[in-house]
C-alpha cells in the first residue's frame, strides 16, 4: 500500500526519509499532495504492506494516510499537537 | 494521486489571476503596478501612517481581500487552522528584509511578473536575481534548514489578522481624519481602482490563491527540489493571461486612457529604475528570505488567511520594513537605488545567511 507521511518541515521528510531508509523502505519526497493539505510543504512517500505499527513514530509527522483510489486517503495516524 | 487535476486548477488559477492587474491599471491603479503585495503593504503602511512619505500613503483593499478572501475559501474547505509559534520574531525580521529587498528592486515576486508582462526587462535582472536568492535558500534547505515547529493555536489568535483586516477596511471607508491618503498627483498612492471593486479583486485572488496554493517562490523551489512543475506552470500561466490583456489594453484603450499597458524595454518604464545590479541583488534578498519562510508574500498573506499566525507576524514584519523603507530612505525610486538602500540589501543578505546558518547547523533548542 501507499502511504504519505506529511511532515513539520522540510528538514522533517529528510529524517524521516533516512529512518525508512534504515529499514530498507523504499521513499521519495515531493510537495504535499493538494487533496491532502492546503500546506505547501514536503511530505514522505513510501510503500508499506504490513500493518502499520502506531507507537514510536517520530514527531517530525503530523500525520500517516494511506492512500486510495479518487483523492481519498484514510488516515492512520495523526500527531497530537 | 490525480496530479493532472491539481494542474489544471493551476493553471486556470494562474490565467485568472494574471488578469487582475491589468484590470485594476484600467480601473485606476499605478500603470506598471496594477497588483503588488509588497508595494501595497507599504502604501497601506503610509496610509496609517507608519511613514510620511506623500507619495505613497493609501490602504490598499487589495491587501485586505487577499486575506479575507484566503479566510472564507479555507472556511469553505473545512481547512482553516489556527497554528504558529514557529520563530517568530525570526520570521518578522526575515519579512521586514523581503520587503527592504522588494522595495530595492521596486515590486514583489508578483509585481515582478507582471512588470515582464508589460514588457519591463529591467524585471529580467530582478528574475535572475529571485532565483540565485531561491538557490541560496534550497541549499540550506538541503543541508536541514528548520525554523521549528508550529503548534496549534486557540480559533481566536487565528482569527486576529482577518479581524484586523477588517478593522482596516473600515478606516478606510470612514477616512476618519487621521488616516493619510496621497494627494492626486502626488504618485502611486493617488493612484487606485474604486475600493469595492479591489476588495472583491482581492478577494478572488486570495481565494483562488488558497484553493491553489500560489507561491511565486514555491514555484521554483519545487522545479529545483523535486523536479515539480506544477506551482510554477501557475506563475507561466500569470505571466501568459497578463502579457496578452496588456497588448489588448495596449491595442484598444491605451490612448484613450492616456495609459500604457505594454512597453517593451529598459528605459521609461513606470515606477521602475534601470539599474540591473540592484534590481537583481533586491531579488537576491527577496527569494533567499522567502524560502527561508516558507513562501512569497502573496503566500503570506493567504496563509495568514488559514489561521496561521507565522505568516501574519511575517507580514506584519513586511509591514514594518516597508515603514523603515521610507523613513530611512532605502526604498529605491524611478532614479534608482539609495546609498542607504544598497547597504541594508547586503546587510539583509548576510542577515539571511547567519539566520540560515544558525538553524541549519546549530538548531538544538536551549
Amino acid at each position: 500500500m501507499k502511504l504519505i507521511a506529511t511532515v513539520h518541515s522540510h528538514f522533517g521528510a529528510m529524517h524521516i526519509k533516512k529512518i525508512l531508509s534504515k529499514y530498507n523502505i523504499n521513499s521519495q519526497m515531493a510537495p504535499v499532495p493538494r487533496f491532502l493539505s492546503s500546506s505547501c510543504g514536503t511530505c514522505v512517500i513510501f510503500d508499506y504492506e504490513k500493518v502499520f505499527p502506531t507507537e514510536n513514530i517520530p514527531d517530525d509527522i503530523e500525520k500517516i494516510v494511506k492512500i486510495l483510489d479518487n483523492n481519498k486517503y484514510e488516515i492512520l495516524y495523526l500527531a497530537e499537537n | 494521486m490525480n496530479t493532472k487535476n491539481e494542474k489544471l486548477s493551476i493553471i486556470i488559477a494562474g490565467l485568472i489571476i494574471g488578469l487582475v492587474a491589468p484590470i485594476l491599471v484600467f480601473k485606476g491603479n499605478p500603470v506598471n503596478m496594477g497588483f503588488c503585495i509588497a508595494c501595497f503593504i507599504r502604501d497601506t503602511a503610509g496610509g496609517l501612517g507608519l511613514h510620511r512619505a506623500g507619495a505613497v500613503q493609501y490602504i490598499r483593499p487589495e491587501i485586505i481581500g487577499i486575506v479575507l478572501g484566503s479566510l472564507i475559501m479555507a472556511l469553505c474547505r473545512k481547512e482553516f487552522n489556527a497554528n504558529g509559534g514557529s520563530s517568530p520574531l525570526t520570521r518578522f525580521i526575515l519579512g521586514a528584509f523581503v520587503a527592504i529587498g522588494a522595495l530595492m528592486f521596486l515590486g514583489c515576486p508578483f509585481r515582478m511578473i507582471l512588470r515582464l508582462a508589460g514588457g519591463d526587462l529591467n524585471a529580467v535582472f530582478g528574475l535572475i536575481g529571485f532565483i540565485i536568492g531561491i538557490l541560496c535558500g534550497v541549499f540550506f534547505l538541503k543541508k536541514g534548514y528548520s525554523l521549528g515547529k508550529t503548534a496549534k493555536l486557540k480559533l481566536l489568535e487565528g482569527l486576529n489578522f482577518s479581524i484586523l483586516q477588517i478593522f482596516v477596511l473600515i478606516l478606510l471607508i470612514l477616512a476618519p481624519g487621521f488616516i493619510f491618503f496621497s494627494e492626486a498627483g502626488a504618485g502611486p498612492g493617488a493612484l487606485h481602482a474604486p475600493i469595492i471593486l479591489s476588495l472583491v479583486i482581492g478577494i478572488i485572488v486570495g481565494g483562488i490563491a488558497q484553493r491553489n496554493r500560489v507561491c511565486m517562490v514555491g514555484g521554483i523551489r519545487n522545479v529545483v527540489l523535486y523536479n515539480d512543475w506544477n506551482l510554477l506552470i501557475g506563475f507561466i500561466a500569470i505571466f501568459a493571461s497578463a502579457l496578452i490583456l496588456n497588448n489588448i489594453f495596449q491595442f484598444t484603450v491605451a490612448e484613450t486612457l492616456n495609459k500604457s499597458f505594454f512597453k517593451l524595454g529598459f528605459e521609461g518604464q513606470a515606477i521602475a529604475h534601470t539599474d540591473g545590479l540592484w534590481n537583481a541583488l533586491g531579488m537576491v534578498l527577496v527569494g533567499f528570505a522567502s524560502v527561508l519562510l516558507g513562501g512569497c508574500p502573496l503566500r503570506q498573506l493567504v496563509l495568514a488567511g488559514e489561521g496561521n499566525t507565522d505568516s501574519a507576524i511575517t507580514v506584519l514584519g513586511i509591514f514594518a520594513g516597508a515603514a523603515f523603507a521610507h523613513n530611512f530612505a532605502l526604498a529605491s525610486s524611478g532614479n534608482g537605488p539609495t546609498e542607504n538602500g544598497k547597504i541594508a540589501v547586503i546587510a539583509g543578505i548576510i542577515i539571511c545567511v547567519i539566520i540560515a546558518i544558525f538553524n541549519t547547523f546549530y538548531k538544538k533548542e536551549k
